[in-house]
């Protein structure tokens, strides 16, 4: 559960970076972020966000990847 | 010459220059590239080198070697059931973090390995060097560079393949990835009870590979090893225990040792020498255009624009030359054919139809070099982003959107154009709704019957159905995803990979490979359709006829030749051509089948139009064109088979029957290529009962409701 105060990838700003903490939701969705890099200390930089706000383009382990809001809120950044 | 045979499979992440690679190492003589998705059979090709006859078995592209996508299925249960010789692992050098993720699980599967560190002159670019011969002793196999678009290093690769053959040393060089201590302590007691199970069928490293899995909670590992009790939960407990000393998932705690062992093997071997002015690489000045909040979504319209505007005004021309050709063969074949049942069948059945169908090669190719294109140059993944928000909403993926739009073209090639869809679910409803966009050949029946009841309001009609089109597939779309394709919502997870110039030969091969399957399909359903249609329509030759037409004849030919016997003659043709339609196997078929019609308002010469179109939606109006005995020759824009059409239908009637039209089953074509792509008859036969009741339902709604009004 995320409450206010946790900052998930779906808060950065653009060019902005985080580090990843944690992943919530299914272990389906774990294991396909996990194979994408998406792991403990990785560093995540805010690319492009589509027309409509989602999804958003992600700069991680230099390559671009890009992710639905629904999800990036599951990820969890180290507290800012 | 020799028989010595040896066995490579070529794995590595999509977009890592996989095919390409593939393409170069083969010469490309018999390409096979993209995997087809559903048909899972896996096609190998034959390289001559040194002596050795290499068998190169193309996987699909993967990030991982879990049991979630069918791609993985395949490249897992290849590797690890049918043992290749050599895996060769093609890297993408400009990211190799990623890539080497899914080498780190193809360490464990304990084949030889040969390393392709591809796309170097990207990772150049990028301001990074990597010492090879590190990295190579590291990874335990050679890793050669290669740029596989320029075919570098590709004779090197294959160099490698023999010398590890020649050298007999078949057999892995044992490393490990080393995870926790209290990881690799599990590890040895669940790889302990795997290889008690299992006495002498593993090798040791076979074992700790399935021991990982089973660890890792892979769900095809438990299903295999589900007659083992004891193992299954022996492997509970111990993810049990592992996850609350950790207070982490099992699967979290290997990946981040993998991405712990990869990290500390690049900061070895990978120097940087970061240049800030190039790091604003050409990707980004792209994106930055392309993938612009306000300019992005325009500029993919015009896009889409130009791409049917050149399939259209440039595809006339060749059209033009098919059309012109095939009439040319069907007088000359007529020529020489004796009059008869056969020359018939050939003129009027075969020709007629094949040709009326491979008129539409030009737009396929012309469609398939743009999307091949947009494919092989990165924005493909760019469109699905800009998309993905909207036709999310609709239960479909962002990738859904081109093939939709395509729909409006032919619903072949659309449904072709889905396979750039991963998700199955997502895919299988981009598929299932693709044959309501109303395709270019029903367009002729609208013009004929907006034309003949709503003459001042043609165009708007017309309009009004290309809209109601795209509203029931949407609405479709909806349904589907919520109640009759299985499966979760899939995450929209996906690489925007950075653009490439596409290489032409890439761009000629995708081209060849979607036309190759069109004639493919020509030749088969359309041929055997087109038989059937005729055979039913010509058949039984002797009917018993209302009129003694022979005798009526013999008595217009008696009388002096003028213009109005010629016409008289013409139009007692054109009578005993009807009456034999309706009296020949398929009229028999329509009186039959007209009872479930006729509560909308269809007479039997509205059910055999609708029976025809079943071949090609184009058939329908050729049908009504010998149905109102006008000769065939009569088309869409003919006023005479207006005039006869609304003699005999009411405009409300006429509405239900377009939009009948619009909704009802896919052709022979549409049906031959949903079987083939989502895998299986009962989509077909879903697909055929879901829009026929759809048809059905709303044809009724307009007949009942515009009957009470009118």
């Amino acid at each position: 559960m995320s409450n206010m105060n946790t900052l998930t990838l779906a808060d950065l700003k653009p060019g902005q970076e985080g580090v990843v903490q944690m992943i919530n939701g299914t272990a389906d969705l774990k294991r396909r972020l996990s194979a994408l890099g998406l792991v403990n200390g990785v560093k995540v930089t805010l690319g492009h966000t589509a027309p409509l706000g989602d999804p958003r383009a992600y700069e991680v382990l230099d390559y671009t990847l890009s992710l639905r809001n629904e999800e990036a809120r599951k990820i969890v950044l180290q507290g800012a | 010459m020799t028989n010595k045979t040896i066995t490579v499979a070529l794995v590595g992440n999509p977009n890592a220059g996989k095919t390409t690679l593939s393409n170069a190492l083969t010469g490309a003589k018999d390409s096979v590239g993209n995997y087809p998705r559903v048909t899972v059979s896996k096609r190998a090709r034959e390289i001559q080198h040194k002596g050795w006859t290499i068998k190169l078995v193309d996987l699909p592209g993967i990030y991982s070697l879990t049991s979630q996508s069918p791609e993985e299925r395949i490249g897992r249960d290849f590797i690890q059931d049918e043992r290749p010789d050599i895996v060769l692992n093609v890297l993408d050098a400009g990211s190799l973090d990623r890539s080497l993720f899914l080498t780190t699980q193809l360490i464990e599967m304990g084949r030889p390995r040969i390393y392709a560190l591809n796309m170097v002159d990207e990772m150049r670019k990028k301001g990074y060097s990597i010492d090879t011969a590190s990295l190579s002793s590291m990874l335990a196999g050679p890793v050669i560079e290669t740029v596989a678009t320029k075919k570098q290093g590709v004779t090197e690769l294959l160099d490698a393949v023999v010398a590890i053959a020649d050298s007999g040393q078949l057999d892995d060089k044992p490393l490990q990835v080393p995870y926790d201590g209290h990881l690799e302590d599990a590890i040895d007691r669940v790889q302990k009870t795997v290889a008690e199970l299992h006495p002498g069928e593993f090798e040791s490293v076979q074992s700790r590979w399935m021991a990982i899995k089973l660890l890792e909670g892979d769900d095809e590992m438990l299903r295999r090893e589900g007659e083992h009790g004891l193992l299954i939960e022996m492997v509970r407990r111990e993810r049990f225990d592992l996850s609350h000393t950790h207070s982490d998932e099992v699967e979290i705690m290997f990946a981040d040792a993998r991405y712990g062992f990869i990290h500390g093997l690049l900061s070895e071997v990978r120097t940087r020498s970061l240049d800030p002015e190039r790091r604003l690489s050409q990707t980004r000045l792209l994106d930055g255009v392309l993938l612009h909040r306000t300019l992005g979504l325009p500029l993919f319209l015009f896009f889409m624009w130009l791409m049917f505007e050149t399939t259209f005004t440039v595809g006339a021309y060749p059209m033009d030359w098919i059309d012109a050709g095939v009439g040319v063969f069907s007088e000359t074949v007529a020529g020489i054919l004796p009059d008869g049942m056969v020359k018939d069948l050939i003129v009027d059945g075969i020709i007629a139809g094949v040709g009326g169908t491979i008129i539409f090669l030009p737009n396929i190719v012309i469609l398939f070099f743009f999307l091949a294109f947009f494919s092989e140059s990165g924005y493909l993944a760019r469109s699905a982003f800009l998309l993905d928000r909207v036709m999310h909403t609709f239960g479909l993926h962002g990738k859904a959107f081109i093939p939709l739009i395509m729909g409006f073209g032919c619903n072949v090639p659309a449904i072709m154009a889905t396979r750039t869809i991963e998700s199955e679910k997502a895919r299988l409803i981009a598929i299932l709704v693709n044959p309501f966009m109303c395709c270019s050949a029903r367009l002729p029946v609208f013009i004929l019957f907006a034309g003949a009841f709503f003459a001042q309001w043609a165009g708007t009609i017309v309009f009004m159905i290309y809209m109601l089109s795209i509203v029931i597939a949407l609405g479709s779309a909806i349904f589907l995803s919520k109640y009759v394709v299985r499966g979760g919502d899939e995450a929209f997870v996906m690489e925007l990979p950075p653009y490439r110039m596409p290489s032409l030969s890439a761009v000629l091969y995708h081209m060849w490979d979607k036309a190759k399957d069109f004639l493919k399909k020509v030749a088969g359903v359309i041929l055997v359709g087109s038989t059937v249609l005729w055979f039913m329509q010509a058949f039984p030759k002797e009917v018993a006829w209302s009129v003694d037409y022979d005798t009526q004849f013999a008595a217009l030919e008696a009388q002096a030749e003028s213009a109005e016997r010629d016409a008289a003659i013409a139009k007692l043709a054109n009578e005993q051509g009807r009456e034999h339609l309706e009296k020949s196997y398929l009229g028999t078929v329509a009186h039959t089948v007209a009872p479930i019609f006729a509560p909308l308002g269809f007479d039997w010469r509205d059910t055999t139009a609708i029976l025809t179109g079943l071949v090609a939606k184009e058939v329908v109006v050729a049908s009504y064109a010998v149905i109102y005995a006008q000769g065939a020759e009569e088309t869409e824009e003919s006023n005479s088979l207006r005039e006869a059409l609304a003699a005999n239908m009411n405009p409300v009637v006429a509405l239900a029957f377009m939009v009948f039209i619009l909704i009802y089953a896919p052709c022979v074509a549409t049906i031959a290529v949903i079987r083939r792509e989502a895998g299986g008859w009962h989509w077909v036969g879903f697909s055929v009962a879901f829009s026929m009741s759809l048809a059905w339902l709303l044809a009724f709604g307009i007949t009942t409701i515009g009957g009470a009004i009118v």
